[in-house]
């Protein structure tokens, strides 16, 4: 039988720096964002995967932080609120969040955009119920939620448009 | 901020070795969506997690056209249940649900073995997969089996599978026409769930969320009084998401809906 | 004003703002907190040798350990054990702390820390507590002459943890001779605040200096709190108070800073202490509340007396409590003409988790039964709910309270617009179904509606104590200092807008520094929906003060008399010549250097010497929809009146009144901490659910009412509480109509609104 490790190498890629690090099986992915490599942007809330305020994007798909294991990063490509920009550029959820004023505390912030992001990436053509299933599960205690819903609409009429100018 | 216990990690893209590996001790770990947690709040505290993520076999969707049947690999995701074409074309009402298990997140690395394994009584799989005359497919070292998901979950938090074993997939006969899954989610997780399948000479209904495990009924079409009777026997939970009584009085306000029966 | 967009804005949509649960010290180590694992019981015995076997660990502290410290903090009644001293006193209190090089290595060990207990009975609920013989707190902590803002502390006996009473006329008599009377008891539920950054804190104490990092909304009362503990003068003791992830008021006063400083104290290392949610559910929640409220009306249902019983449960310790209990005293009977009054509150300790502040701070709990009651009463008198309040409400300048500022808001007004836009509403929905037929009548069976509209008046607890201080720079640009913090409601963007338009500045030339106690000037707190009025004042004064400054340097600078430099436009105009104020300052310098300061002070006297500063105005309307079959209840249209007096930055008001509506609806409909014995069944956010997307009411009409009448800048008052204190009374009151039977207790879950339909079927 092959025996149990508490610690375990893993190579993956996070906001497009290659990494190579030794993590205990027990670290959580929030942890080792946080904790280890100082980006402090993804928030770690109810720890319970309902707030979503720990929202990574893993491969293309939106994760609990919180709830996920590093060790399981090996071989992934990670993408945190850090890594959205292009230099000083924002990327469009970031624009719409600001534009819409759909934040207050900020404390959900990073977790609703990247959550927007994967939905986004995953499908650019998503409509106003796309939109309401994927945000409805992020919480946010501020802003009673129109705001946000209106961000992530903007932002969703924009990439479409730019697509479809792409396209052209 | 919780912190989980320290832990081990047993990780093979070989289905011997990681047969090997689990016991009571040692859990077989996917997704984690119930396992993380639980062991942040102490409630498990195994040894090791035995990662079943690489084995490949573990993460097949297969459609066997002859038998009728979709095979799916216990350590598929929610996403990629729901999104699969041969899953949306074979077993709508399976890729629907799935869509709308738990949030985005749990559904990116949440599976469909980690699921029905855990056994959370307020869930919508194994109500839907035992409507379906699901089958789970389990394996140890000491050789395979294969169960009814009636079989498999035998109560609330509670499988039949001894600790070595795992489920390994589950086989789901092509959709039946007539079918559909009703749930009521007023809650983080449904408080009710009712798949139905409606055919030209009965009605199956099965009950998931509020019974402890899900609950199956094969009615002849228009038995309103059998199936008055199956609503009334039925034990339901008493938890925050209401007593049993307001529970019935939905089950019975939806069947009288959507099969026309007077209750 | 215009609604500028946040200045905080970049900062956090790109993960760049930083929180206190982000900030680190050198060398620091990291906590993990022993909680009791029962309700009341004597601690018989801490073990803790395993634990400091444990790799790691630096310290292990427990009430013994913390030597001349200070052992009990509350800025009200220092009842509150820093480490439970002999007994506890909730399931939850903090027994120990365990200090360790790592997170991991400091959780490791707490769960080798054994404590013994002897239990005592456990008096989970206000009504036990008040009948047993068992004390929770078996001393008085009420010193002569102690007091709060008035609020003396009740000394503690028969677990009372304060009482309180407003009285005028003969309540009782008017009751006797009454045409009418109608009586209401409602419960409101134990509701915990969830701030999405839950507390934490990060001391460093080294000899004679106490540094201290935390989520707390108010970081002068912690200094103070702090000072007293270690016996250190207040400027020795620095608190840092960055962006705080959500307050809403539950982050008022004192949590987790003196349990971090005494970690580090003992360590003699930089300490953070974090909580999960459960923790945090336990630190503080709202006061619990059963409500009773009689109201007498004469034959034209005017109403002759109110008499009003108030019942907290306010949990272990006192915390804010008892000035919270003032307060939902005075904000229980509404702002009507009412000749008899007598209102009562007792506040008892219970074996729960402390309560204090929450947004509204009393306001809902009291009308929450107030404004059902003049629902219950308009159909007992058989006329319409609005009508009944119309009849009855106070006009602008009426007085509330005898002695208190009279009413700065037109009431009437503000309903006639709620009642303008509900009517809309119902029109457009009639309208839809015209056009739809019988497809849209077939969607809507089984559904029920109802509407009602609710409205509130608080006296602002916003103390008029700030300070504010304004710098110019050599290039005319400015920095803004003030200790109030930002926590979301956006008092960096508003403070620095007053300022910028005081000195006639573009608001990219005022950056704005906060809450830091080592730097930022005193304030009182940040809370009461205080700070655009209050700290806005102050930053008025400020540049005021600048300007003074300004132009004294400008004469000098000419030799001519001050009297002859006169501000207008944004400059400084002499006989000779008009200068720019960085002109005037490098002058004055005689280099491209030097700066210039104004500072701007609050206190009793001139526009804030009577109190409150200003009424804060909750005038809400709300249409439901009830599922007959699943009790499922949603929001059709929420209606809401910012009456902010002027809005400083409309989005900004609009924002705070969603939010708080939006709370109010989490309370009303989902929110309830439950109690099963001795802990809590849901301490986490799988079921103590809060508002989600999908729950949003289906319209929102978000009105500013913008008439000029407070005492802030511009006329402008308060917003940020208003628009929840009416909320879950509203609801209530349209999901009664809606059913037919009248709820009596909140949230109005769907098996909860499904039993109220079984009640009407009988």
């Amino acid at each position: 039988m092959t025996a149990p490790v508490t610690s375990t190498v893993i190579r993956f890629r996070v906001n497009g720096h290659d990494r190579e690090m030794l993590v205990p099986v027990r670290l959580t992915v929030a942890e080792l964002l946080r904790d280890r490599l100082g980006l402090t942007g993804t928030k770690v809330s109810c720890e319970m995967q309902v707030c979503g305020a720990c929202t990574v994007v893993v491969d293309g798909d939106p994760v609990s932080s919180c709830a996920a294991l590093a060790c399981d990063l090996d071989g992934t490509e990670v993408l945190t609120v850090e890594g959205l920009a292009q230099g000083r550029d924002l990327h469009p959820v970031q624009e719409a969040f600001m534009e819409a004023n759909a934040l207050q505390c900020g404390f959900c912030t990073p977790g609703f955009i990247m959550m927007a992001v994967a939905l986004l990436d995953a499908h650019p053509d998503a409509g106003a119920e796309d939109v309401r299933e994927w945000m409805d599960g992020n919480l946010c205690r501020c802003t009673g939620y129109a705001p946000i819903e209106t961000a992530v609409t903007l932002a969703a009429s924009r990439l479409t448009a730019a697509t479809a100018e792409d396209g052209q | 901020m919780a912190v989980l216990p320290e832990l081990g990690l047993v990780r093979s893209g070989d289905l011997d070795e990681v047969l090997a590996a689990v016991d009571y001790d040692h859990a077989a770990y996917a997704g984690g969506t119930e396992l993380v947690p639980a062991m942040g709040l102490g409630l498990r505290r195994p040894a090791a997690i035995v990662d079943l993520k690489r084995v490949e076999a573990l993460k097949k969707i297969e459609v066997d056209a002859e038998v009728g049947s979709v095979t799916i690999g216990a350590a598929v995701t929610h996403r990629r249940l729901s999104d699969h074409p041969a899953v949306r074309e074979h077993l709508p009402t399976l890729a629907a649900a799935a869509s709308r298990v738990g949030n985005a997140r749990v559904r990116s690395t949440g599976t469909v073995g980690g699921n029905l394994c855990f056994a959370e009584p307020r869930s919508d799989l194994g109500c839907v997969l035992v409507a379906l005359d699901a089958t789970a497919e389990v394996r140890s070292t000491r050789g395979a089996r294969t169960l009814s998901i009636d079989e498999l979950i035998v109560g609330a938090f509670e499988t039949s599978l001894e600790p070595d074993e795992i489920l390994t997939a589950v086989a789901v006969p092509f959709e039946p026409p007539g079918m559909s899954y009703w749930k009521l989610q007023s809650y983080e997780r449904p408080t009710l769930g009712v798949a139905l399948v409606v055919s030209a000479d009965q009605w199956e209904v099965t009950v998931g969320a509020a019974t402890e495990r899900p609950t199956r009924a094969v009615l002849g079409v228009g038995d309103a009084a059998g199936l008055a009777a199956f609503v009334d026997r039925l034990e339901l939970s008493d938890d925050m998401t209401g007593p049993p009584d307001y529970k019935r009085s939905v089950l019975r306000a939806h069947l009288q809906r959507a099969l026309g029966a007077a209750l | 004003m215009t609604a500028v967009p946040r200045s905080d804005a970049w900062e956090k949509v790109t993960g760049r703002a930083r929180y206190a649960v982000d900030m680190a010290l050198p060398n620091m180590a990291h906590a993990a907190v022993v909680r009791s694992e029962r309700a009341h019981a004597r601690i018989a015995g801490i073990d803790r040798a395993e634990a400091e076997a444990a790799p790691g660990v630096i310290a292990v502290v427990t009430a013994d350990d913390l030597g001349d410290l200070g052992r009990r903090f509350g800025h009200i009644v220092p009842d509150h054990a820093v480490l439970a001293d002999g007994k506890v006193r909730y399931y939850g209190e903090p027994v120990a702390v365990v200090v360790a090089e790592t997170p991991h290595q400091a959780a490791d060990a707490a769960d080798l820390v054994w404590v013994d207990y002897d239990d005592l009975p456990a008096l989970t609920d206000s009504a036990t507590a008040l009948a047993s013989d068992t004390l929770i707190h078996e001393q008085s902590y009420a010193e002569p002459g102690q007091e709060f803002l008035g609020v003396a502390p009740t000394p503690s006996a028969d677990n009372v943890a304060h009482r309180g009473e407003l009285a005028w006329g003969d309540a009782e008599a008017a009751l006797a001779e009454a045409a009418a009377v109608v009586e209401t008891t409602a419960r409101f539920p134990l509701v915990y605040g969830y701030a999405m950054e839950t507390y934490n804190a990060l001391a460093d104490w080294q000899p004679g200096s106490l540094h201290v990092v935390s989520t707390a909304q108010h970081p002068l009362m912690v200094r103070k709190e702090l000072a007293r503990m270690f016996s250190l003068p207040l400027a020795a003791v620095r608190v840092e108070v960055p962006y705080i992830g959500g307050g809403y008021g539950s982050k008022s006063y004192t949590k987790l800073e003196p349990l971090a400083a005494a970690a580090s104290w003992a360590s003699g290392r930089p300490v953070r202490v974090t909580t999960d949610v459960e923790a945090a559910m336990y630190t503080t929640r709202a006061d619990g509340a059963v409500v009773t409220v009689r109201t007498a009306f004469d034959a034209g249902a005017r109403i002759c007396a109110r008499d009003i019983d108030i019942r907290f449960d306010t949990g272990a310790y006192a915390d804010n409590s008892p000035l919270v209990l003032t307060k939902s005293i005075n904000r229980s009977f509404g702002p009507y003409r009412i000749p008899n009054l007598r209102v009562r509150g007792v506040a008892a300790y219970t074996n729960t988790a402390p309560a204090s502040s929450y947004r509204g701070f009393g306001a809902p709990q009291g009308a929450l039964a107030g404004e059902l009651n003049m629902d219950m009463a308009a159909d007992r008198l058989g006329i319409d709910p609005v009508e009944l309040r119309r009849r009855n409400l106070l006009a602008p300048g009426d007085t509330i309270i005898d002695g208190k500022r009279p009413l700065d808001a037109d009431l009437a007004a503000d309903i006639d617009a709620i009642v303008n836009a509900l009517d809309q509403h119902a029109a457009d929905r009639d309208a839809a179904v015209q056009a739809s037929g019988d497809q849209h009548a077939a969607v809507h069976a089984g559904t029920l509606r109802g509407r009602a509209v609710a409205v509130t008046a608080s006296d602002a607890g916003a103390s008029p104590i700030s300070t504010a201080q304004v710098r110019m720079h050599a290039d005319g640009s400015v920095t803004l200092l003030v200790s109030s913090t930002e926590m979301g409601q956006g008092s960096r963007t508003a403070l620095a807008q007053i300022a910028a338009r005081e000195l006639g500045v573009d608001l990219d030339a005022v950056a704005v520094g906060q809450s830091d106690t080592r730097f930022t000037p005193f304030e009182w707190t940040t809370g009461a929906s205080r700070t655009t009025t209050v700290v806005g004042l102050a930053v008025q004064a400020a540049c005021a003060d600048l300007w003074d400054n300004l132009r004294a340097k400008a004469a000098e600078s000419a030799g001519v008399p001050v009297d002859d430099v006169i501000v207008h436009g944004g400059r400084l105009h002499l006989a000779a010549e008009t200068l720019a104020p960085a002109e005037v300052i490098r002058q004055w310098f005689g280099a491209d250097a030097g700066e210039v300061v104004g500072v701007g002070v609050i206190r009793r006297d001139g526009a804030t010497e009577m109190l409150p500063p200003f009424w804060e105005i909750g005038a809400v309307g709300v249409e439901v929809s009830v599922n007959e079959a699943t009790g499922e209840v949603s929001v059709e249209h929420l209606v809401t009146v910012g009456d902010v007096g002027h809005a400083v930055n409309p989005d900004l008001v609009k924002g705070q009144d969603l939010g708080a509506a939006t709370q109010g609806l989490g309370i009303a409909l989902w929110e309830e901490m439950v109690y099963d014995g001795e802990q809590l069944t849901n301490p986490n956010l799988i079921e103590y659910r809060v508002p989600r997307l999908r729950d949003t009411p289906r319209r929102v009409t978000s009105v500013l009412a913008e008439r000029g009448d407070g005492a802030g800048p511009y006329g402008a008052k308060g917003a940020g509480e208003g628009a929840l204190n009416p909320v879950p009374a509203a609801v209530a009151a349209a999901v009664g109509r809606a059913v037919g039977v009248w709820p009596t207790e909140l949230p109005l879950t769907p098996p909860r609104v499904w039993s109220l339909l079984q009640q009407a079927e009988q």
